[in-house]
């Protein structure tokens, strides 16, 4: 019980200093972005076509039509990620859940891989509603088959079995398609930023604008339930109902994201964990709106490493995320912190 | 009362009968795996090209040349992974072990991709790859065992653990794979796991592996079987027990690392046979690591028939160009998957 006391003595000041930080990271990490690469660009450059839109038509080509809408939909679904996350872990309860342990992302990622092989007639902008069906359905997969269960640990590793099946249909489902197809959908299922331009953009911005204020209608609600399901009923929260609301929420936020760019793993398992740590807060209020700024200065930074540190072969930020994301989740998890054992 | 002798005898008959039937089911599976395919053999033709040199020039040419090696590797490579799980699961008293939950099969293709990609083109030759994998797959296993030493006897963190550090080398075989873009679809479905194009070729490398390595695994029965009852106990009775363990731990990622060089990460084989096999014979090594064996063999042999017969079956748009029949990696843990899930929430909901 020692983890609730910060609840209390929580300030607005403190969240200043993460959200200064957070916002250099991402400025570093967007001019990067935008400076670097073929052409490389000198500050002069940059600044006169960001500002006076002058200079030569290609390079402006470049930097308005491909390096700013990459940042900008890293960024959002960055934000995403992270907000998910932090929603999850709070109706989880469990700091170690996260969307792409819990089946989520796998459904999803299925559903738009069939998709893709099947050549199923559904538009583009229909896609983000499939991957909610799929993530849906691989969220439900594993409640359904952790009830009873107790622990973290267990909980995780249904996940995981459910990740599994969803992934064996996944091989199938690959080994069926044309290889042109194969390589196309390997690169999207590791989660990549790469080629977007406005349209994905425009098309992300109406579900993130509708869909991630919602999540902040959940703070209070959350603040309760970290004392814990009894204390939270005891204080009026219907737990069971807003714990499936919470999830559904997440369900779609991450489903969102993966119909755009694939599964990119690990954010949303680190954003809060880096946010509560900064703020040494538990508080959702002040939580929730760091871990998704967190998420997305992350996805852009990685973003611009994946892009740029083996240029000109181009990563799928999703392997980095990945490696980075597992290996801090392993180091959480060796240390035994963040409830790793307990339930 | 009973008769000692007689439950004695009972369970014999049973042991027998575990070894008899697997043998028994591996057989008719083998003669019907290599009669499935694009020219449909009946098992009376199969047996005819196999065995006597009058039979139809084609048939022969098919059964000898493609099928016949196919069926063998999925033989040996069941058997490996096999052994490899039970070895695995008794030495880390846990059911829920399995060469592919716990980094072994991702560790080994990591290194088998590093060095199919960067060695030196005269030492990309076949002989040394099962070394590499093994290097590869025994720091996997090495680490996760490291990180739960602290735990002991936690097993679902053992699994957990394995899982994650999987997901990280997966990632990081992608990452090579896209720096080496040819042949991308194909090593692809390699890892996880097909016996599509398996040949001869593939036999001679495995078979050495096979062999030594299924033998070394009955000379340590009696390791294992003192392993099983406890560390304290074990050093009790005079084995010197973090030796026996890595010895242990040495031969079933080895099994493992040349399976895996060959046909892929093929997934949760090793850890339906074992289980199944215990069921039967119980857990004595002496026992369950044959047994184990051959239920495995014979799970990846039907999974084999199941992946090719529904390719046959169905359909597929576009399926004539690359792909002459389903990952069998896809098949097992289409079957596997479920089947840990039965496992996992027996282990969690009895807590």
């Amino acid at each position: 019980m020692q983890e609730q006391i910060p609840l209390l003595v929580n300030g607005r000041r403190s969240m200043l200093l993460p959200f200064f930080l957070f916002g250099l990271l991402f400025l570093a990490a967007a001019a990067m972005q935008l400076k670097l690469g073929s052409p490389a660009m000198t500050w002069e450059e940059l600044l006169s076509i960001i500002f006076c839109r002058t200079g030569d038509d290609l390079r402006r080509t470049i930097v308005w039509e491909m390096r700013i809408p990459r940042i900008l939909l890293g960024f959002m679904v960055g934000t995403m990620l992270g907000a998910a996350g932090a929603i999850m872990q709070g109706a989880m309860n469990n700091k170690l859940a996260g969307p792409e342990l819990l089946g989520i992302s796998s459904g999803a990622s299925l559903a738009m891989a069939a998709i893709t092989v099947l050549h199923l007639p559904i538009t583009v902008l229909l896609h983000p509603a499939v991957a909610l069906i799929g993530g849906l359905a691989g969220g439900l997969s594993v409640l359904i088959a952790s009830r009873g269960s107790r622990g973290t640990v267990g909980l995780l590793l249904i996940g995981m079995s459910v990740s599994a099946i969803l992934s064996g249909l996944l091989i199938i489902l690959i080994s069926l398609g044309t290889s042109n197809d194969v390589n196309l959908l390997y690169t999207y299922l590791l989660g990549s930023l790469a080629n977007r331009n406005w349209n994905h953009v425009l098309r992300l911005l109406p579900w993130f604008v509708t869909v991630l204020p919602l999540a902040f209608f959940f703070t209070s609600t959350l603040n309760l339930m970290q004392l814990g399901d009894e204390a939270a009923a005891g204080l009026g929260v219907q737990v069971r109902r807003a714990r499936m609301w919470m999830l559904a929420l997440c369900t779609a936020l991450v489903a969102i994201t993966v119909a755009q760019c694939g599964p990119i793993g690990y954010i949303a398992l680190i954003a809060p964990h880096l946010a509560r740590s900064l703020l040494r807060s538990l508080d959702a209020r002040s939580v929730l709106p760091l871990s998704a700024i967190c998420g997305g200065v992350l996805l852009t930074a990685a973003d611009t490493v994946a892009r740029l540190l083996l240029y000109p072969m181009e990563i799928p930020v999703g392997v980095w995320t990945t490696i980075l994301g597992g290996g801090l989740f392993l180091a959480f998890f060796a240390k035994g912190q963040g409830g790793g054992t307990r339930a | 009362m009973l008769n000692q002798g007689e439950i004695q005898k009972k369970r014999a008959r049973k042991r027998q009968l575990s070894i008899l039937l697997p043998l028994v089911g591996i057989a008719i599976l083998f003669v019907l795996h290599i009669g499935l395919g694009k020219t449909m053999l009946t098992p009376d033709e199969v047996i005819r090209a196999l065995f006597r040199h009058d039979a139809d020039e084609g048939f022969r040419h098919i059964v000898w040349n493609l099928r016949f090696p196919r069926a063998l590797v999925a033989i040996a490579a069941g058997m490996m992974l096999g052994t490899a799980g039970a070895i695995l699961q008794v030495i880390m008293r846990n059911p829920l072990v399995e060469p592919g939950l716990i980094g072994a099969s991702s560790g080994a293709v990591l290194m088998a991709v590093l060095w199919i990609s960067y060695a030196p083109n005269a030492w990309t030759e076949f002989i040394p790859l099962p070394f590499i994998a093994l290097l590869g797959g025994l720091s996997a296993v090495m680490l996760v065992y490291a990180m739960n030493a602290r735990q002991q006897g936690n097993g679902a963190r053992l699994a957990l653990l394995g899982v994650i550090l999987t997901a990280i080398l997966q990632s990081a075989t992608s990452l090579l794979l896209l720096k080496n873009q040819q042949g991308l679809s194909t090593i692809f479905l390699w890892t996880f796991g097909s016996l599509n194009g398996r040949g001869w070729s593939s036999w001679t490398m495995l078979w050495p592996w096979a062999a030594v390595g299924l033998l070394l695994a009955m000379r340590y029965t009696r390791e294992a079987e003192v392993l099983q009852l406890g560390d304290s106990t074990a050093q009790g009775l005079g084995l010197s027990v973090n030796r026996a363990r890595f010895i242990l731990l040495i031969i079933a990622t080895a099994l493992t690392a040349a399976s895996v060089s060959v046909v892929g990460a093929i997934g949760f084989i090793g850890l339906i046979g074992p289980h199944i096999a215990s069921l039967l014979v119980g857990r004595r090594p002496v026992y369950l690591f044959p047994v184990s064996a051959l239920l495995a063999a014979l799970l990846l042999l039907a999974s084999d028939w199941i992946g090719q017969s529904l390719t046959l079956r169905l359909p597929f748009p576009g399926m004539e160009n690359h792909v002459t029949s389903l990952p069998v990696g896809g098949v097992t843990t289409l079957l596997g998957a479920p089947f840990f899930l039965y496992l996992l929430r027996k282990a969690l909901v009895k807590k």
